[in-house]
């Protein structure tokens, strides 16, 4: 049986932060990106449909923003593991908000491989409560 | 002479644009299509029967208008259908000012859209 990539969701409406990234991510052996959402109602939609492992979760969006979509995610879908992203990832409130909002990490925007692969790390020797957790990096 | 409430005028979607709603509760999260809006509320077809208990329970509601910016607000449970246990109807609790103007812009739009039809027919 073959092994299955750590699959990750993008959830940012800048859509040349999320190229960078997405190819920040594929830096990472074994780890993919299944999907790119725009904003916090797509997220939604796209976590129910596509059950990813982890969710990188952009902060200030338009319409549906990244703080009320980790409060709907962990109420509707509380098994959802979502690291956010955030320029301001270093302020204590921020941290502190979304760690009582059941983000498992706060990372600075924009993304680096070297901040990204421990936290991916940290998710592959947790065990999953879903799916087959079938996963190598 | 009969004047309806403006915060209570319900309107439905058409079949070609339906409104989506990501329902959200405590362990749920769902796709749902509403049945019909007004600026004080919205009735769901739900995807699976929904216990009575809910009544009163409050909701976090994404609603997504045809051509019109999502917007978070919360609700809560009101009734249910009679006829079908399906439908849900739920009183918006904190509709923001961004949330009011969407339902205002789309209720206008679909009384555009039917006094369009009307003349179409009658011309």
């Amino acid at each position: 049986m073959g092994a299955k990539a750590f699959s990750i969701l993008l959830v940012d409406d800048d859509e040349l932060m999320a190229r960078e990234h997405v190819k920040v991510c594929g830096e990472l052996p074994g780890v993919r990106v299944i999907g790119v959402a725009k904003n916090g109602a797509e997220a939604l939609k796209l976590v129910k449909t596509m059950d990813p492992d982890l969710v990188l979760l952009d902060l200030v969006m338009p319409d549906v923003d990244g703080f009320v979509a980790l409060r709907l995610l962990m109420r509707g879908l509380p098994d959802t593991r979502i690291a956010v992203l955030s320029s301001r990832a270093e302020e204590p409130d921020i941290r502190e908000h979304c760690r009582q909002n059941g983000a498992v990490a706060t990372l600075m925007k924009p993304l680096s491989s070297s901040a990204l692969g421990p936290v991916v790390a940290a998710e592959l020797r947790r065990e999953r409560p879903r799916g087959d957790g079938n996963h190598v990096l | 002479m009969f004047f309806e409430r403006r915060d209570s005028l319900r309107v439905k979607p058409s079949m070609r644009e339906p409104i989506e709603v990501q329902f959200v509760a405590a362990k749920m999260l769902d796709l749902v299509h509403a049945v019909d809006v007004s600026e004080r509320g919205i009735a769901l077809r739900m995807n699976v029967r929904l216990d009575a208990k809910l009544i009163g329970t409050e909701v976090d509601l994404v609603i997504s208008l045809p051509g019109l910016p999502s917007f978070h607000t919360r609700g809560a449970i009101r009734r249910f259908s009679p006829t079908d246990g399906y439908v849900v109807g739920i009183k918006f609790v904190g509709l923001t000012a961004k949330g009011l103007e969407a339902i205002r812009s789309f209720i206008e739009h679909r009384a555009d859209a039917r006094s369009s039809a009307r003349i179409r027919l009658s011309g």
